[in-house]
C-alpha cells in the first residue's frame, strides 16, 4: 500500500509529528515501537517494516485512492448528507437515570444491555481515576460498566487497549469510540494482514459526537498548574452556547474554566477530521443541545436498529421527536466540521498545521 | 606466599618478553622505587599493576590513588622523605596532576621522582590525542622520550638518578604504541632496600621565594642543554654527510630507521634519535644541523621538537646557511593524529624523489582493490554481552521518550562513553573530561528560569565518581541546579581493566579495606539517593521517570557488577534461549527488536530460520533481553 | 625452510574476545626462547568490545624495530575470523604472503543491528586466496567446540600454523612454553587443540 516506505517512520513523520494524529490509538500497543504513557505516544526505537498493521489502522494513513473506507470518510461536503446514513434520528434518555451519566446515559444503557447478551465478550471504554489521564479498558461486570460513565475532553488513544485486549481474546466487544476511533476500528476489522486479529470481527459500535477533544499532556499540566493533584468526578461543557469547561471535583467543589483558555489545548489533529457524528458507528450518541438531561441518537445500522428496537420495547430507554431545529443545526455543525477539515488539509498535509486558534 | 612474579626476579640477564609498559615499571624497580601511585587510564594502566606485583608493605607501596593529582602528591610526599618515588598516568591525567606538578616543580624534590606519562596519539582509547611534551617545557622539567622496550627500562632507571641530581621532577614520555607493544629486555639488577626514612624538617619544601625558585629551575635546565649532549639516549647513525637528516623520538625512531632501510636510502639520510627531547641537547642538535641542510622531524603528536629545532636555528643565526625543516608544520607528515610506519616512507618518497618505489606492485594493488571489494566492513564498538551498560542505557532511552521532554544525557569518560553510539542508543549528547558528565549537567541545571524545559540526567561511572566528581556533585547542591545524576556502578574500573577503586573494598596491593560506599557521600552531601538494579529494566525505568517528575536534584546509583567480572566470578546466572514458536522475527509486532534495537551480541538473528537465537559462546546469561522481547519468546532459566 | 627471511612478519587477527592477544604473546615468547628477537604490537585498549583486533609479531635475529608492521610487508597472516583475515591482507598482503584462515564468521555489530549485512563468506574465501600465495582454511571454531569450548579456536589456529612448516616453530617448541605459561587444568586441552589443528591441515 505504500510502496517501500516504512510505516513506522510514515506514522510518526507523517501523522504524529505533522500534528495529524487524532489521537484514537489505534497504532498502540502493537509492537514495541509505539505505544501509550501518561496521555502520549511513545516511540523510543524506530521500526523498518514496510508492511505494518500500524498505518493500515491509522485513520490517517497513506491514502493512494484505493481504499473504500477512505474514500466514504472524506466524501464531499453534500448538505443533503449531513450527518451520514441515518435509520432512526431521536431524542433518548434512560429510564432509570445512570447516576454519573454525562447526558441521557444512553450510551451506559447500552452497553449495559448489549454485554449481557452472549454475543459480546465485554466493552471498550475510556476511563479515569483521579487525576489520571483517561485510558482505554475493556470492562464486564455490571458495576464496571455504571463506572465507567461520563465523559473526559482529552482523548485516551483508547484503541491501545482494544489492540493489547485481542492479543490474547480474539472476540467482539461493544466498543465506545470517539469519531476517529470507530473509524479506525472499522479499518482494524477491514485490514488484511496475517497477524490482524480485528480482521472481521463483529463488534458494536457506539460512536460519540465530537467536535474536537483535548491532547492530554498539556491539558493536564494545565490542569496541575491551575488546581494540583485535585481528583475530578466530571467534566462538562454546557450548551449553549458553550463557552466553559465546567469541573467538579470529587469533594463536590466546582470550578470552571473559559473555552478560549481550553482551545490551545485541544489536538491539532482534531482540526483535519471531517466526522463529527460518528458516521462509521451502529448508534452515534451526543449531547441534545437544550434538553438537559437528554441525548441526541442516531441509530445507523442494521444491527443498531434491532439493538435500538430491543432497548425501547423493553423500557430501558425512552425517546422523544427531536424538533426541527435541532435537526438543522446538527446538520449544519456536522457539515461545519468537515468544511473545516478540507480547509485545515490544505495547503497540503506535507506543511505543518498552524495551532488551533 | 606464592613464588614472586616474573617482573619481580632479581636475575639479571634474564630475558623477558615485557610490555613497555611492563618494561617501564621494570625499570622503576631496578632503580629501587619505593612508592607508585596512578589512577587506570589507557594506556598506562600496566605500569602500575605490574608493580603491584612486585610490592611489599615494607619495601615498595603501589596504589590506585582516586586520581592522577593525588598520585602524584602521594609520590612527592614519599620523595620528600628522600625515597625514590613514581606517578604514573596518561595524557588527560596530567591535567588533572598539573596544578600540583606547577608548584612541586618550584618546590623540588628529594628522593627522585619521575612522573611517566603515556600519550595516547590518535586517541585510540582516549578522549583527546594530546601532546603532553609541551607541559615538561612550560614547568621547566626535563623530559625523556622512549622509543623501545629495553630503552624503556633504562630510561626510567636514568630518570631516577637524574632527578635526584637536579633535585626536579623529571617525566618520561611514553606512547601507546610502545606502552602496549612488547620486546624482549634483558634484566638488570635490582638494589637491595632497606632501613628507616624521616623527613627532614630543616629543609621545607615550598616554591618560595617564587622568582629565586623560578631562575633555579632555569638554571637546571640550562646546564642539562649540554649535560643531555652526552646522554646515551641522542644518537646519530647514518653518513658522515647525509642528503638529509630525520630527527625523530618515540616511535617515530623505529618506524624512521625501517623506513631508510625500506627505501635502501642508507647511504644518503642519516637518522638523529632525540631521547631527552626538552631541553633540547644543544651541542647534539648543533653537530647534527651541521651535517646537513635538509632535515625531518618525525614524532608524535605535535611538531614540539620540529618547532624548538626552529626555534634553535633562529637563536643561533647562522647567517646565509639554508637549513630546511620538514614536519608536520610542512604538511610532509600529518598535522593530526599518530604515526604509522608509512607515514615517513610517503614523506621520504617526496623528498627523494628519484627514489624507486618500495611498495606493492601495481597489479597486486589492483587485485586488492577488485578481489576484496565490498567485502570488508567496519567493526562497530560496543558493550560486552551482558553489559549493565546496556541495560542503563536502554531504561535511560525509554525513561527519556516517555518523559517527552526532549531531554538530555551528558556522559562522561568510562566504557559508558559508548552511550554516545549506537550500541547506548546515542543517548549521550556531550563527552569532555573525567567528572565532566555532573559538572555540565550542574550548568544546565540551572537554566530553568531562563526557559529551559528539557530535563537533563549526568551520567558518571563509579570510578569516575570517586576521580572528579564529587566536587560537581557539591556544586549542584550548593546552587541548587536540578537535574537527575545517574550513578552507573559496576563494581570496577572496567574499561581500563577492572582496578579496584575506594568503592571496591580492595586496596591495589590485595588489602581488604571497608569500601567507601557512594551513597553515604551523596546523601551526606544532601541528595535523595535510590539505588536500582538496572536489570530490572521496569524498576528502573520507573525509577528514573519518578526522578524526573521531581525535578529536584537527585541521585540514582544504578548498581550490577561489571559483565567481565561477574562473569569470571560467577558464571552464568540464567540459561537462555529463544522459544522458535513463540518468536516473530520480522513479523510486524517485532521486527528483530532483539537483535536490531537492544543489540545484545548474544542475540543472533539467523536469516534462514528468520528467528532470533541466543549464541551460546557470546552469552552470559545475564537474562534482561526476556524482559524487552514483545513475545515473551526469549526464555530464561536459572542456573543453579 | 628457506624462504624464511627476517624480519618475519607474522598478523594474528581477529575480533575482540578470541584470544589474539594471549597467542600473539605465547608464539613471540617461544621465538625469543629459539633465539629470536620478537617484537608484538596490539591494537588494545578496545580489544574486549567486539572490535577489530590484530597482533603483529616480528621476529629478527639483529636489534629491535618497530612493533607495527609497514603497509604491504606481511608474511603470514592468521586469521581467526574470515573478514578479519581480508582486512589485513587488503592493507600488509602481497604476493608472497601466507594466509590462513578460520572459517567461522563473527557478525560485527552493524549486522546484528540489521543496517549492513556480512559480506559473502565464499566472496571472503576467494578474496583470500587471491590475495596470498598459499592459502588455508578451516573451521577452526567447529573443532573448538567439538572439545566442547569455543576459546580453543585460536589454539587450533596455532596448531594449523605450525602444522604447515612455513615457520621454524615445532610443536614442542610451543608446548614447551605453553607449560610455563598456561595453568596445568588448561594444558592437555590445548595440546589436544594444537593437534587437531595440525592435523587439520595435512589432510
Ligand atoms: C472528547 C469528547 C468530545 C465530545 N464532543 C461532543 C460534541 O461536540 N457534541 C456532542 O453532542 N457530544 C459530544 N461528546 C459526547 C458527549 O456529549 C457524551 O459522551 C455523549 O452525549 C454520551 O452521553 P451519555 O450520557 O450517554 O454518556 P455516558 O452514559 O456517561 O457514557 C459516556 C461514555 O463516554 C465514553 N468516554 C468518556 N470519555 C471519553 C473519551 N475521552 N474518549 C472516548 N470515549 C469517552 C465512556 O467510555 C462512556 O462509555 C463528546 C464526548 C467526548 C469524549
Ligand atoms: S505496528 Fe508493525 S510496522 Fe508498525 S511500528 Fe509496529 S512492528 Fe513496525
Ligand atoms: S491517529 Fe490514531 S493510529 Fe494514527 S497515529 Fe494517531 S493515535 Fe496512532
Ligand atoms: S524480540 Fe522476541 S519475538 Fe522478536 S525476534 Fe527477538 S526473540 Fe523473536
Amino acid at each position: 500500500m505504500n510502496d517501500g516506505e516504512i510505516s513506522f517512520t510514515f506514522l510518526r513523520d507523517q501523522v504524529i509529528k505533522k500534528g495529524v494524529c487524532t489521537g484514537c490509538g489505534a497504532c498502540l500497543n502493537l509492537c514495541p515501537y509505539l505505544s501509550l504513557y501518561e496521555g502520549a505516544i511513545i516511540s523510543p526505537d524506530a521500526c523498518a517494516l514496510e508492511e505494518g498493521r500500524c498505518v493500515n489502522f491509522c485513520p490517517r494513513g497513506p491514502d493512494d485512492g484505493s481504499d473504500p473506507l477512505l474514500g466514504q470518510l472524506w466524501r464531499e461536503t453534500d448538505p443533503e448528507n449531513p450527518i451520514g446514513p441515518v435509520n432512526t434520528l431521536t431524542m433518548a434518555q434512560t429510564a432509570d437515570p445512570v447516576p454519573s451519566a454525562q447526558y441521557g446515559g444512553v450510551v451506559t444503557a447500552i452497553i449495559q444491555t448489549a454485554i449481557s447478551e452472549a454475543e459480546y465478550d465485554g466493552a471498550l471504554v475510556t476511563t479515569w481515576q483521579n487525576a489520571d489521564y483517561p485510558r482505554g479498558r475493556v470492562i464486564k461486570t455490571p458495576e464496571e460498566v455504571f463506572a465507567s460513565a461520563g465523559v473526559h475532553y482529552a482523548t485516551g488513544y483508547s484503541l491501545s487497549a482494544l489492540n493489547a485486549y485481542r492479543k490474547t481474546n480474539p472476540k467482539p466487544l461493544v466498543i465506545v469510540g470517539l469519531p476517529c476511533q470507530i473509524f479506525a476500528v472499522r479499518r482494524m476489522q477491514a485490514t488484511d494482514h496475517p497477524r490482524n486479529p480485528h480482521k472481521g470481527m463483529q463488534d458494536l459500535l457506539i460512536g460519540l459526537f465530537c467536535t474536537w477533544a483535548l491532547s492530554p499532556r498539556p491539558f493536564f499540566a494545565e490542569m496541575r498548574r491551575r488546581f494540583g493533584e485535585q481528583p475530578v468526578r466530571k467534566y462538562d461543557i454546557p450548551p449553549p452556547p458553550a463557552n466553559r469547561l465546567d469541573i467538579i471535583f470529587e469533594d463536590g467543589t466546582r470550578a470552571d474554566i473559559p473555552l478560549d483558555e481550553i482551545r490551545p489545548f485541544i489536538n491539532p489533529g482534531c482540526r483535519t477530521c471531517p466526522d463529527m457524528t460518528a458516521e462509521f458507528a451502529d448508534i452515534s450518541v451526543g449531547a441534545a443541545e437544550g434538553f438537559s438531561g437528554w441525548n441526541t441518537l442516531i441509530v445507523r445500522t442494521g444491527k443498531g436498529t434491532t439493538l435500538f428496537n430491543h432497548l425501547s420495547q423493553a423500557g430501558i430507554l425512552k425517546t422523544r421527536d427531536m424538533p426541527e431545529a435541532s435537526r438543522s443545526h446538527l446538520a449544519e455543525a456536522s457539515l461545519l466540521k468537515r468544511k473545516r477539515a478540507f480547509q485545515a488539509l490544505q495547503p497540503p498535509l506535507s506543511e505543518p498545521m498552524e495551532d488551533p486558534q | 606466599m606464592s613464588a614472586p612474579h616474573p617482573i619481580a626476579l632479581n636475575e639479571p640477564g634474564r630475558v623477558e618478553l615485557l610490555m613497555g609498559n611492563e618494561a617501564l615499571a621494570r625499570g622503576a624497580l631496578e632503580a629501587g622505587v619505593r612508592v607508585a601511585a596512578a589512577y587506570p587510564g589507557n594506556p598506562s594502566s600496566e605500569i602500575i599493576e605490574t608493580l603491584s606485583r612486585a610490592a611489599d608493605p615494607s619495601r615498595l607501596h603501589v596504589e590506585w590513588s582516586v586520581n592522577e593529582k593525588v598520585a602524584l602528591e602521594v609520590a612527592a610526599g614519599a620523595s620528600f622523605f628522600g625515597l625514590r618515588a613514581l606517578a604514573a598516568m596518561k595524557q588527560n591525567g596530567l591535567n588533572v596532576a598539573y596544578d600540583f606538578l606547577t608548584n612541586l616543580n618550584l618546590c623540588g624534590v628529594k628522593g627522585g621522582l619521575v612522573v611517566i606519562v603515556c600519550d595516547d596519539p590518535g586517541g585510540i582509547s582516549s578522549s583527546n590525542e594530546q601532546d603532553t611534551r609541551y607541559m615538561a617545557r612550560l614547568t621547566d622539567i626535563p623530559l625523556l622520550e622512549v622509543a623501545g622496550f629495553a630503552d624503556a627500562r633504562d630510561m626510567v632507571r636514568y630518570a631516577f638518578e637524574l632527578s635526584e641530581t637536579i633535585g626536579s621532577v623529571v617525566m618520561v614520555r611514553s606512547v601507546t604504541r610502545i606502552s602496549h607493544g612488547r620486546g624482549p629486555v634483558v634484566y638488570g639488577p635490582l638494589p637491595e632496600i632497606s632501613g628507616q626514612t624521616e623527613f627532614d624538617t630543616s629543609t621545607p619544601f615550598t616554591p618560595f621565594p617564587i622568582l629565586t625558585k623560578h631562575e633555579k629551575r632555569h638554571n637546571a635546565i640550562e646546564k642539562l642543554k649540554k649535560d643531555f649532549s652526552r646522554s646515551p639516549f641522542n644518537t646519530y647513525v647514518g653518513p658522515e654527510r647525509p642528503e638529509l637528516v630525520m630527527v625523530a623520538s618515540g616511535i617515530g625512531f623505529l618506524f624512521s630507521r625501517e623506513a631508510v632501510s625500506l627505501l635502501g636510502l642508507e647511504d644518503r639520510v642519516g637518522i638523529a634519535r632525540l631521547g631527552t627531547t626538552w631541553p633540547l641537547p644543544e651541542t647534539f642538535v648543533a653537530d647534527v644541523i651541521d651535517r646537513s641542510s635538509r632535515f625531518l622531524v618525525v614524532e608524535e603528536v605535535d611538531p614540539f621538537i620540529e618547532g624548538n629545532l626552529r626555534e634553535f636555528l633562529g637563536g643561533r643565526g647562522d647567517a646565509g646557511q639554508v637549513k630546511r625543516i620538514f614536519g608536520r608544520m610542512t604538511g610532509h607528515l600529518p598535522s593530526v593524529g599518530g604515526l604509522t610506519p608509512e607515514h615517513p616512507i610517503a614523506a621520504l618518497k617526496t623528498l627523494f624523489p628519484d627514489v624507486p618505489d618500495a611498495g606493492r606492485p601495481a597489479s597486486y594493488e589492483r587485485e586488492v582493490r577488485e578481489a576484496s571489494e565490498g567485502l570488508v566492513i567496519d567493526r562497530a564498538l560496543g558493550f560486552c554481552p551482558g553489559c549493565p551498560h546496556r541495560a542503563s542505557f536502554w531504561a535511560i532511552k525509554n525513561a527519556l521518550a516517555k518523559d517527552g521532554r526532549n531531554g538530555i544525557v551528558t556522559g562522561d569518560i568510562g566504557c559508558y562513553a559508548m552511550a554516545m553510539w549506537p550500541s547506548g542508543y546515542q543517548v549521550a549528547k556531550t563527552l569532555q573530561a573525567m567528572g565532566s558528565g555532573i559538572g555540565v549537567a550542574s550548568g544546565m541545571g540551572i537554566l530553568g528560569p531562563m526557559g529551559k524545559r528539557q530535563p537533563v540526567i549526568a551520567v558518571c561511572g563509579d570510578s569516575t565518581f570517586f576521580h572528579a566528581a564529587i566536587p560537581a556533585l557539591i556544586n549542584a547542591r550548593f546552587n541548587t541546579s536540578s537535574f537527575v545524576a545517574v550513578i552507573l556502578d559496576n563494581s570496577a574500573t572496567a574499561m581500563t581493566g577492572f582496578q579496584p577503586h575506594p568503592g571496591t573494598g580492595l586496596t591495589c596491593m590485595g588489602r581488604e579495606v571497608d569500601p567507601i560506599e557512594i551513597t553515604k557521600i551523596c546523601q551526606a552531601i544532601g541528595f535523595h539517593v535510590r539505588t536500582v538494579d538496572p536489570f530490572d529494566l521496569p524498576a528502573t525505568e520507573e525509577a528514573l521517570l519518578d526522578t524526573l517528575k521531581a525535578d529536584e536534584p537527585q541521585v540514582l546509583v544504578f548498581k550490577r557488577t561489571c559483565a567481565l567480572v561477574a562473569f569470571k566470578r560467577a558464571g552464568r546466572h540464567y540459561s537462555m534461549k529463544v522459544d522458535a514458536e513463540k518468536c516473530i522475527g520480522e513479523s510486524c509486532g517485532c521486527d528483530r527488536y532483539c537483535t536490531r534495537v537492544f543489540r545484545c551480541p548474544g542475540l543472533i538473528w539467523n536469516p534462514k530460520t528468520g528467528k532470533a537465537e541466543i549464541d551460546e559462546a557470546i552469552c552470559t546469561g545475564c537474562g534482561v533481553c526476556a524482559d524487552i522481547c514483545p513475545e515473551k519468546a526469549i526464555q530464561r532459566e536459572a542456573v543453579s | 625452510m628457506s624462504t624464511f627471511r627476517t624480519p618475519y612478519n607474522l598478523i594474528i587477527a581477529g575480533v575482540g574476545g578470541q584470544g589474539n592477544v594471549l597467542i600473539s604473546q605465547l608464539i613471540a615468547r617461544a621465538f625469543i626462547k629459539k633465539g629470536f628477537q620478537a617484537i608484538v604490537g596490539e591494537t588494545y585498549g578496545v580489544s574486549q568490545r567486539g572490535g577489530s583486533v590484530m597482533s603483529h609479531v616480528r621476529l629478527t635475529k639483529t636489534g629491535e624495530i618497530a612493533p607495527i608492521i609497514p603497509p604491504g610487508k606481511g608474511d603470514f597472516v592468521l586469521g581467526l575470523e574470515p573478514m578479519e583475515t581480508l582486512r589485513i591482507l587488503k592493507m600488509f598482503g602481497n604476493p608472497d604472503i601466507h594466509a590462513m584462515t578460520n572459517v567461522r564468521p563473527i557478525a560485527p555489530l552493524d549486522v546484528i543491528i540489521g543496517t549492513l549485512s556480512y559480506p559473502s563468506l565464499d566472496g571472503i574465501l576467494k578474496a583470500i586466496q587471491t590475495l596470498s600465495s598459499q592459502a588455508w582454511t578451516l573451521d577452526a571454531s567447529a573443532i573448538a567446540l567439538e572439545m566442547g569450548n569455543a576459546l580453543l579456536t585460536n589454539m587450533v589456529m596455532v596448531g594449523a600454523m605450525i602444522g604447515t612448516k612455513i615457520l621454524p616453530l615445532t610443536m614442542g617448541d610451543f608446548i614447551d612454553i605453553l607449560r610455563t605459561h598456561t595453568n596445568k587444568k588448561n594444558l592437555e586441552d590445548n595440546v589436544q587443540a594444537l593437534q587437531k589443528g595440525s592435523e587439520a591441515v595435512k589432510n
